[in-house]
């Protein structure tokens, strides 16, 4: 069968990769293409453990801060675009839109010179008001089709229950778009996650790196530990795995929906 | 009243609204038009980063002409974004499909899941990964195999031998079942009324002719949408060729993007990078205008 074959052939380097985290490097060199016997676990994941704990606090703290801002200035802007007119809303709109069609590689080098010059360099500040301002036209697009789509008769009825605007904003139209949130949230996060360039130009000091960065430079110190570096790497994907656990439906169902379709 | 007074009292009762917009809009100029338009600027400039910029007008372009590494990177971006498009049209496409004509719909649920689980692996441990698996003898895992299978003079230093390196990287992912992909060419089919599939049923289409004649036609716009996505992405990624072989043996694998990276970070070339970044913007502009131009309007509802 087709499917399962594929299947194999999908996960199998991250199969390789577990049963590798538990072999010393002697079983590995001895039995490569099978688990071996003692496993070495503990000594393998403890010594992973104490390297990426720090980058992983890191990326966890960047992340949190930066979907927060993300979610905060994004709900607000297409609130407003979808639900109000005001002088200036096509061209507001429009200057905002046209962002999806510069890309981000165009400004990495300018972006660096400005940070260095603002003094964010080797802050988290760096990674996260970028991040924050990175994505905002698509997720405004999607957020506006979506809170236009509510019907007005809610907002209606809040408004003469003496609701005023910002009101109607957290009362009716955030709780009934938990579920987009949650998309955009787990793909913010997911970009935080995987981002290589950015952290590595702008954070000189180890202490301050984020996982993606931290497991860049990891190979280089450990030789020949490939247990504890295929161990750092299972590690490293632990987080994103209990976020999709969490999240899974949502993000299919988002994704099926059209949040990704824009 | 005469529209001047007009204009002013809309803008006093929609005050707070501005006020809503404000943290966006300062984000985006701050974060993205001002270094998008310092980057344009720049190009034009001689920058060492540090000093003033000196205006040099076309010079970094026509640099760029005669630059033998800049002119290999576009050839090696057009065979990649060549094979991403074949890639991401073919292979989650396929999955999709498998998975769609399962009868049961745990099947499905758990196809789709076993597919999909590889999102949650960071991208640089992907990577990290199949540099381990094109990494030399002993221990790379394909060489491992090749010796396995008693096809030793098949075995290379994929990623070391300016000869092949460039097609270890396109084989890199291999069976190449992006998530994302695969989800949208789902939700494709999901959307095929019943009727049509009924009716192609009724007309005695085997599974084969009803994929040809009804899926392909009506996931026309997946196609389409999936084709830019894979487009600007693949142009401007490049973090994945840092860690696979950082552009090289020599420059056989070396992209735009991290040629534009090197310039920059490493020889302090800013002005003539942000050139690159720039032939890039407009590369991308075009590329999806074309896009746009020659997909248009031939979308197909039954």
């Amino acid at each position: 069968m087709v499917l399962v074959l594929l299947v194999i052939l999908t996960l199998y380097p991250f199969v390789f990769m577990a049963i590798t985290s538990t072999k010393s490097y002697s079983q590995f060199l001895h039995s490569y293409w099978i688990p071996a016997w003692p496993p070495h676990i503990v000594e393998n994941y403890v010594a992973a453990w104490n390297q990426t704990r720090g980058y992983l606090l890191n990326t966890i703290y960047v992340g949190v801060l930066t979907v927060v801002g993300f979610l905060f200035t994004t709900t607000l802007a297409a609130f407003v675009f979808a639900r109000f007119r005001f002088p200036g809303k096509e061209i507001l709109f429009g200057s905002l839109m046209i962002l999806m069609m510069i890309p981000q590689i165009l400004q990495l080098i300018p972006a660096f010179m400005w940070v260095r010059k603002l003094q964010l360099l080797n802050t988290y500040w760096v990674l996260i008001l970028p991040y924050i301002a990175g994505g905002q036209a698509y997720a405004v697009f999607i957020l506006r089709t979506f809170f236009s789509s509510l019907p007005q008769g809610l907002f209606d009825a809040a408004r003469i229950d003496g609701a005023r605007d910002f009101q109607t904003y957290y009362m009716v139209a955030l709780p009934l778009s938990k579920g987009i949130l949650a998309t955009l949230a787990i793909l913010r996060v997911q970009q935080v996650w995987n981002d290589l360039i950015w952290p590595l130009i702008t954070l000189a000091d180890d202490s301050k790196r984020t996982i993606t960065v931290g497991l860049y430079y990891f190979q280089g110190e450990t030789q020949t530990q490939y247990g504890a570096m295929f161990a750092g790497y299972l590690i490293a994907s632990v987080p994103l795995f209990l976020l999709f656990l969490v999240g899974m439906k949502q993000f299919m169902a988002g994704v099926t929906s059209g949040a990704i379709k824009a | 009243m005469n529209p001047t007074q007009d204009l002013w009292s809309e803008l006093r009762k929609s005050w707070h609204l501005y006020l809503f917009l404000l943290p966006t809009f300062a984000f985006i100029l701050i974060f993205r038009y001002y270094p998008a338009g310092s980057a344009v600027f720049h190009a034009f400039t001689r920058w060492n980063g540090a000093g003033i910029a000196t205006w040099v007008g076309l010079e970094n372009f026509r640099t760029l002409l005669t630059d033998f590494i800049f002119v290999a990177s576009l050839k090696n971006i057009g065979i990649i974004l060549a094979a991403a498009l074949v890639k991401v049209l073919i292979f989650p496409m396929l999955a999709a499909e498998f998975i769609f004509n399962l009868r049961s719909e745990r099947g499905q649920y758990w196809y789709r899941f076993l597919l999909i689980l590889p999102i949650v692996v960071p991208g640089i441990v992907v990577t990290l990964v199949w540099r381990f698996i094109m990494g030399p003898k002993p221990l790379g895992v394909l060489n491992a195999l090749l010796e396995l299978l008693g096809l030793t003079e098949w075995q290379h230093a994929w990623l070391a031998d300016p000869k092949i390196a460039l097609i270890a990287v396109l084989l890199v992912g291999f069976p190449w079942i992006d998530a994302i992909a695969m989800l949208i060419y789902y939700a494709g089919l999901q959307n095929i009324s019943g009727d049509v599939l009924d009716a192609s049923k009724i007309d005695g289409a085997s599974i084969w002719e009803r994929v040809m004649r009804v899926d392909l036609p009506l996931l026309f716009g997946q196609f389409k949408l999936l084709i830019i996505i894979t487009t600007i992405f693949t142009l401007q990624n490049f973090g994945g060729m840092l860690v696979l072989t950082n552009g090289g043996p020599g420059y056989a694998t070396m992209v735009p993007g991290l040629w534009m990276y090197q310039r920059a970070f490493q020889a302090d070339r800013f002005g003539y990078a942000s050139a690159i970044g720039v032939v890039l913007l407009v590369v991308m502009l075009a590329l999806t205008w074309i896009n746009n131009k020659l997909l248009k309007e031939t979308d197909v509802t039954y």
